[in-house]
């Protein structure tokens, strides 16, 4: 395991910001953390990396704790702050090979290491201009890239990609993905519920503090209980052939809506498969079949009665 | 990790130097401000400088111009003239404290200056009475310009109408007259220190609350570096503030700030006591606003009260000693006196006094440090 966490607790004061929160990652892991604001997200990640110390719990790294060797920590984690953390005033360039210094790169592996970094921004072009000049997509994108400057084991990133262009949104959710399928390990932390879904294995939904849910994602898509929705788009819709879908007990909630017939599942490949026959017995073929999955929303719309962007503070 | 907290010690030197607005309040604005003060207060600053100088003067001058400047000292707002009758009862009474500064007006002066020649009065005190000698120095060669007025007014035209020019002769070495641009240079320098030390504080606290931060600490770099980090680039930022704003009266005001070393030793030690302060401020307090504002009104209201502003020799005697009490009251009369007559051995408590300063805000920010129990 390269991580694990076990039962950490903070407070600020009289409020309780986590509360009992337990997780791991194993090698080449991808784990997110999802939930909406003030869920304890960034509380959470300044425990892992030894920024805020625990009322209560620890963290291990490689078998490390974090209170015997907490230098072990700051070697090896690469740290992905919320908001921008970079000097405005030096230039692309220059932040990398202050950060690759502070982790103690020096000469060619320090310069090696600025390289890949720029490279991995789409920043090589602009490496000369400073990150003031920068646009916010640009300025997110070297926020992530002075994270890997040292190459981490780990790299935990705190909503990396809050108010970007979709370019460079997309642009920072491939690298990751990149570089966890060459082997990083990487904890990401959202609310937003597609870039987990995009990127991560395995996900904890956070709410209030506390791990509500946690698992793989389609572990935790199924807590919600959430049915697929299918949608079948035909050339006509004849009453017996709906009749015949309805008595297939796993197609839920059959209706006919013009020329499309929608029905849920519990799982939507073979329940399509099955229509598709029943259909086919009708001398029906359908021109288009859309599947709206279950979907980690959905999860936590269940699990809270709230939707996880928007409003999530108030109930 | 000594490479690690140098290139931290950079970044932060570069972030300042492409600030242009930092570059101001760094030096733009403090050579403005020193520039005004000693060409546009020069004239009122030679006018009423002092409050309670003693003067024992004596007048042997055969023609009537000694009555004139004796007159002239006797009007002046800060001067207590008595009269002695002879050079040695005048430097009795400075020797035994009755008086602070022995003038005398020697018999030529008449004859001289309606030669066309040149009048030297001696101005004598003690050294340690040399800040006052100076200021009564700096009047009397200031008298040169007026005399041809003051003996109209007089009623005694033994003076040329035009330029008269009168020197001062002291028995001590050293002695200079103390100029408005010699004393504000100082006094500019000491509050823009001052002020620039707060600066840094309030960047410190602001840095302190960023996700920059956050990162810093959750590098391998030991808080104890980036401690030391902050301490440098404050240090190195102070330091150059001093030596340009000295620089700069030196060649453009034409203030006589003293020796260079003894200069440098001064600026030196005084940056050092107020890079501690901004340390301390800087982990002290977490809300930026009130560093902003301690800053400005306290650097002001500390900056006042030592003399920054308006010459200390005007103050109540209270003030006078609570001035010297703070460091940059502290710094600024050391350096006056420095600059009037360079003694070494004058240095050597106020610069242990910032020495200890220093050393007890930084020790003070590290045990704050440690007391909070996380790393940011
Ligand atoms: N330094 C602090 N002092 C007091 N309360 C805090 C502090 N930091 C966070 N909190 C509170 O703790 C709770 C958790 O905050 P946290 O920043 O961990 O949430 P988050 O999930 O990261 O939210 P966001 O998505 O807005 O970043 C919030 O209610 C927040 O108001
Ligand atoms: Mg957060």
């Amino acid at each position: 395991m390269v991580l694990e966490a076990r039962s950490l607790s903070k407070s600020y004061g009289n409020k309780r910001a986590v509360e009992d929160v337990s997780l791991t990652a194993e090698p080449g892991d991808a784990l997110g953390l999802l939930g909406p604001n003030g869920a304890g997200k960034s509380t959470t990640i300044l425990m892992l990396v030894g920024l805020l110390e625990p009322d209560e719990g620890d963290v291990w790294l490689d078998g490390r704790s974090i209170r015997q060797d907490p230098r072990y920590f700051r070697q090896h984690i690469g740290l992905v702050p919320q908001r921008i953390a970079l000097y405005e005033r030096l230039t692309a360039e220059e932040n990398l090979r202050f950060w690759g210094r502070v982790y103690g790169l020096t000469g060619k592996a320090l310069a090696a290491q600025v390289e890949w970094c720029l490279e991995l921004a789409g920043l090589t072009e602009h490496r000369r201009e400073r990150v003031a000049h920068f646009s916010a997509g640009m300025q997110r994108r070297l926020n992530v890239a002075v994270g890997l400057v040292h190459r981490p084991k780990l790299l935990i990133m705190d909503e990396p990609t809050v108010g970007i262009d979709p370019q460079s949104r997309g642009h920072i959710l491939d690298t990751v993905r990149r570089l966890n399928a060459e082997g990083m390990t990487v904890l990401y932390t959202s609310h937003y519920m597609e870039e987990v879904e995009y990127l991560c294995r395995r996900v904890a939904i956070l709410d209030h503090g506390q791990v509500i849910a946690y698992g793989s994602i389609d572990d935790v898509r199924r807590l919600a209980g959430a049915l697929s929705t299918v949608r079948l788009t035909l050339p006509e819709v004849p009453e017996d052939a709906l009749a015949a879908l309805r008595q297939n007990l796993t197609l839920r909630n059959v209706v006919a809506d013009g020329n499309t017939v929608l029905f849920q599942t519990q799982e939507a490949g073979p329940a399509i498969a099955r229509a598709v026959q029943v259909l086919a017995d009708h001398g029906l073929h359908p021109a288009r079949i859309d599947v709206d999955e279950p979907n980690l929303e959905a999860a936590f719309l269940h699990l809270t009665g709230r939707r996880l962007r928007d409003g999530g503070e108030e109930a | 990790m000594i490479r690690a907290a140098l290139a931290l010690v950079w970044v932060q030197l570069l972030q300042m130097a492409r600030s242009r607005r930092a570059l101001f309040a760094l030096l733009g604005w403090p050579v403005a401000l020193t520039a005004v003060l000693s060409f546009a207060l020069g004239p009122a600053f030679d006018g009423q400088l002092i409050t309670s100088v003693r003067v024992a003067l004596v007048n042997l001058d055969t023609g009537s111009t000694g009555d004139v400047v004796a007159q002239f000292l006797r009007d002046r707002s800060g001067f207590t003239v008595t009269a002695a009758s002879s050079q040695d009862e005048a430097l009795a009474d400075v020797a035994k404290g009755s008086a602070d500064v022995a003038v005398i007006i020697p018999a030529d002066t008449t004859e001289q200056i309606s030669h066309g020649g040149k009048a030297s009065v001696e101005v004598d005190a003690p050294p340690s009475k040399s800040t006052m000698q100076s200021v009564v120095a700096g009047v009397i060669q200031g008298l040169g310009t007026v005399l041809p007025v003051l003996s109209d007014v007089a009623g005694k035209g033994t003076a040329p109408r035009g330029l008269a020019e009168v020197s001062f002769v002291s028995q001590y070495s050293g002695g200079t007259a103390l100029t408005a641009s010699t004393y504000y240079a100082i006094g500019m320098t000491t509050l823009f220190m001052l002020t620039q030390a707060m600066n840094r504080a309030e960047a410190m606290v602001r840095d302190r609350r960023s996700d920059r931060w956050q990162r810093l600490c959750a590098a391998p770099l030991p808080a104890l570096w980036r401690t030391v980090a902050w301490f440098v680039a404050s240090y190195v930022l102070l330091f150059a503030q001093a030596v340009a704003l000295w620089v700069a009266s030196t060649l453009l005001f034409g203030a006589k700030l003293g020796t260079p070393g003894l200069t440098l030793a001064l600026l030196a030690g005084y940056a050092f006591a107020l890079t501690g302060l901004a340390v301390a401020v800087g982990y002290g307090i977490n809300n930026p606003e009130t560093v902003d504002g301690l800053s400005m009104v306290g650097a002001n209201i500390l900056a006042a009260l030592g003399g920054s502003f308006y010459p200390l020799y005007n103050f109540p005697h209270w003030l006078q000693v609570l001035g010297r009490i703070l460091p940059n009251g502290l710094m600024l009369q050391t350096w006056v006196q420095t600059a009037l007559s360079p003694d070494p051995s004058a240095l050597r408590l106020p610069l242990c006094v910032f020495a200890a300063m220093g050393v007890v805000c930084v020790l003070l920010s590290l045990g704050q440090r440690a007391a909070r129990r996380n790393a940011v």
